[in-house]
């Protein structure tokens, strides 16, 4: 309803008239920018049509036929991208997900029909090349991924990278660098939900003061000392600021790995443009933001409870209990680069990732275990002759039998770490 | 805004029969107030400053009679439980403070308040907020484990919004007489919305307070309460939960100020030097207001009393002691400089209290 009479009045630019509740008041509001970087988008070169797909080393989208290059169209905001309050409304669409409606995908481009993954972004025809992203619609305005950090690395350079990382470490098959048909390595943006928040956490304990005392010994008739704790009830408040923790929003791809590669700098975050995904792929979130900022919470009340116990001047606690109250919560949900690839040997299948920014590299590789028991016998070896010849010298090999057992023991830790190292190596 | 919003129904001359009451101009030489008045009050004391006499004199009045009056819902025969609490707790009260007596001096007036209507048309701008709703957590670790407990908080976004409005709003309340805020300090807000159309039966026997603060010396506050009307309009219209910086160019047109007229009772009592001391008692909700003082003279008599016994006690003492009544002699002394230094209370009581309730 607006008022009756007409007036002169001009609305300032980008507002939008809105529905009024009153009648005789109209209202106007601020339009919301129509977002194109959330429509599908097929990628052509404008200057000779073929499939167009974002370059590394040109930093934009270009055509590797006629050399067509155009940088990508986005901002750099590094930690300042903004980030979102924990609305209930969020976290109702977040559970919602985002669905299954484009599992079948036509192609613009040639009209082929393609069978895509659920949680893909993006896709590359089979019978025409062309790349396409934004195949998902987002269950709400708050869950597209709005930024992310463009890969900095050349699949090239993670293939000469992962030569090397295969040829290195002595308990590794020594055919391992030169035999293993090692799959081309696939760029793929991972979603990640990154969180922010002050935690103010409130402790009580009771703690234990040494305190040195003399008594008189009856015994050896003589004043001797002795520790004392005195255990007392005390309390205190940590505060503590968490920015940026980062938490995997897919549930597909090996936290391990993950974990190895990081850290993500995200100093090096830009405004999310499909540009960057042209050719590339691209994964949503499957793991929901309610669940992994329990996962994150879990992180942070950890972290917090450590730092009560740092601020605790003994190391004799007891009948510890902690509050966290958690505030300005936040989150965001951006893609990080990953490169992936795999390899088979010797009939088993092995992952390996490289950090798309910063190129670090890890992944599985198979160990020769024989070595690994080798080494162990090696380790050992030493207090099982040290304790031989200690226990042939009688009375005078006890010298010598303590030098075995603490040879033992440094040959056991040895054997442990080489054994978890070995096993980890394996493991994803 | 529009500088000069008053077409307005001319102040005229009193008439006779005026308002199709029987009422008479009279004004008040001490405290300058006017009031409209059944004839048998002329000579009586002003029921505003309570120090001077009612005297005929002519006053300026609109033609049109009050469009509102709020009738009197308490009966001074109702008033005696208020009138009891309020004069109980006052230590060393004035004789002349009692239930009974203000309840004989009830007086019933009339006070105005402008009521004005008019449209505005024009544009505004407002930032409006809209709540919405956060999750926020609470974590408590003990005997090793972890327990989690949801807290929902309330926030509120705030959006700017503009547009235009044209709108009517109809008796908008703004003060006509210049000690209102006083007033309504003192016996609280009236319930308006039970306010009759006038009729003259409804102010039988009462007098009325004519406006002394004109529509033009009052329009700014009345461009307030357009402004609060338009700005809570605005809020409703965009959906907001709350509004703020809430601006308009808009122009008044169509303004008409009639009056409403509220009730009240005015009684009042003496204190030492005899000066009458005001008590307002609000003729709908019977809301009691005005000065608790205590009396001075009545504090200085129990002094003297109390350092005529400490006087007793003292000779008591020294005969006590002429008398070798050894053990007697010290208690009275001891009690007389108790009920000497006892003198004090009563004496300063009253001035410490009545610089209280100023």
């Amino acid at each position: 309803m607006t008022p009756s009479t007409p007036s002169s009045f001009i609305p300032p630019p980008g507002y939008q008239p809105v529905p009024s509740a009153v009648a005789g008041i109209s209202l106007y509001a601020p339009g919301k920018a129509v977002d194109l970087n959330s429509t599908p988008v097929t990628y052509e070169c404008p200057q000779c049509g073929a499939p167009t797909r974002f370059e590394v080393a040109a930093g934009g989208v270009a055509c590797e036929h006629c050399g067509f290059q155009a940088p990508a169209r986005a901002a750099p905001v590094g930690r300042q991208a903004k980030e979102t309050e924990f609305t209930l409304d969020a976290l109702a669409e977040s559970r919602q997900g985002w669905g299954v409606v484009r599992r079948q995908l036509h192609c613009d481009a040639c009209g082929a029909e393609l069978e895509v993954a659920e949680n893909a972004l993006t896709a590359t025809c089979p019978f025409c090349a062309s790349n396409q992203v934004n195949l998902r619609q987002s269950p709400g305005d708050h869950l597209r991924p709005r930024f992310l950090v463009p890969f900095a690395v050349q699949a090239a350079d993670c293939q000469r990278q992962a030569r090397e990382w295969l040829g290195r470490g002595w308990y590794h098959p020594k055919a391992l660098a030169s035999t293993t048909a090692l799959q081309p390595f696939t760029g793929i943006y991972l979603p990640f939900w990154t969180f922010s928040a002050q935690v103010n956490a409130g402790w009580r304990a009771e703690v234990g003061h040494e305190r040195i005392e003399s008594y008189y010994d009856a015994a050896s008739k003589s004043t001797r000392t002795r520790t004392r704790i005195d255990w007392s009830w005390e309390s205190g408040q940590v505060e503590a600021a968490y920015r940026d923790l980062l938490v995997l929003g897919s549930a597909h791809v090996s936290r391990v790995l993950l974990q190895r590669i990081q850290p993500f700098q995200l100093n090096g975050l830009v405004t999310y443009s499909p540009d960057y995904l042209a050719g590339w792929q691209a994964q949503v979130y499957d793991v929901p933001l309610e669940t992994a900022w329990d996962q994150g919470k879990a992180q942070m009340r950890e972290q917090s409870k450590q730092q009560c116990y740092q601020s605790i001047r003994s190391s004799h606690v007891r009948n510890f209990s902690m509050t966290a109250d958690f505030g300005d919560e936040a989150w965001r949900f951006i893609l990080l680069p990953v490169y992936l690839t795999a390899y088979r040997f010797d009939h088993r299948v092995f992952q390996v990732l490289v950090n798309g920014q910063s190129g670090k590299i890890a992944g599985q590789k198979p160990v020769d275990w024989w070595k690994i028991w080798l080494a162990i016998a090696v380790m050992l070896l030493p207090a099982l002759v040290a304790g031989l010849i200690g226990l042939t010298q009688r009375a005078d090999g006890i010298g010598i039998l303590i030098l075995a057992l603490g040879l033992l023991a440094l040959g056991l830790v040895g054997a442990g770490m080489l054994y978890r190292r070995a096993a980890s190596a394996e493991e994803a | 805004m529009d500088p000069n919003p008053f077409p307005l129904t001319e102040i005229s001359e009193i008439l006779p029969n005026l308002w199709k009451l029987r009422h008479q101009p009279v004004g008040c030489r001490s405290c300058e107030q006017a009031f409209l008045a059944p004839a048998d009050w002329i000579g009586q004391t002003c029921p505003h400053c309570l120090q001077g006499k009612l005297e005929a004199q002519p006053a300026r009045l609109r033609p049109e009679p009050p469009e509102l009056v709020l009738p009197f819902q308490r009966q001074p025969g109702d008033l005696r439980p208020v009138l009891e609490s309020f004069t109980r707790g006052v230590w060393l009260a004035p004789d002349d403070f009692s239930p009974a007596i203000l309840q004989d001096r009830l007086t019933p007036c009339f006070w105005p308040m402008w009521l004005v209507d008019g449209t505005v048309n024009g544009a505004w701008q407002a930032e409006l907020g809209f709540d919405y709703q956060v999750k926020s957590s609470q974590e408590s670790y003990s005997s090793g484990g972890w327990q989690s407990r949801d807290v929902i908080e309330t926030r509120i976004r705030w959006e700017p919004r503009l547009g235009e409005i044209e709108r009517r709003y109809n008796n908008l309340t703004a003060p006509a007489v210049s000690d209102e805020a006083r007033m309504t300090a003192l016996i609280g807000e009236s319930p308006i919305e039970q306010a009759k159309c006038y009729e003259p039966d409804l102010l039988k026997g009462a007098a009325l307070r004519i406006p002394d603060l004109t529509s033009q010396e009052i329009w700014p506050q009345a461009q307030t309460a357009f402004e609060r009307a338009a700005a809570g309009d605005c809020r409703q219209a965009g959906g907001g939960q709350h509004l703020r910086n809430f601006k308009g160019q808009v122009k008044y047109a169509g303004l008409n100020w009639t009056q409403l007229l509220l009730p009240v009772y005015v009684t009042y009592y003496f204190d030492d030097q005899g000066k009458r001391v005001s008590v307002m008692i609000n003729g709908a909700t019977g809301q009691v207001g005005g000065r608790r003082m205590a009396s001075q003279r009545k504090g200085l008599r129990w002094a003297g009393v109390s350092l005529l016994l400490a006087v007793a006690l003292f000779v008591l003492a020294l005969v006590s002691y002429a008398h070798n009544l050894a053990v007697f002699s010290p208690l009275m002394w001891l009690l007389g400089f108790l009920a000497a230094g006892f003198a004090a209370v009563p004496a300063a009581w009253p001035l410490i209290w009545n610089r209280s309730k100023l």
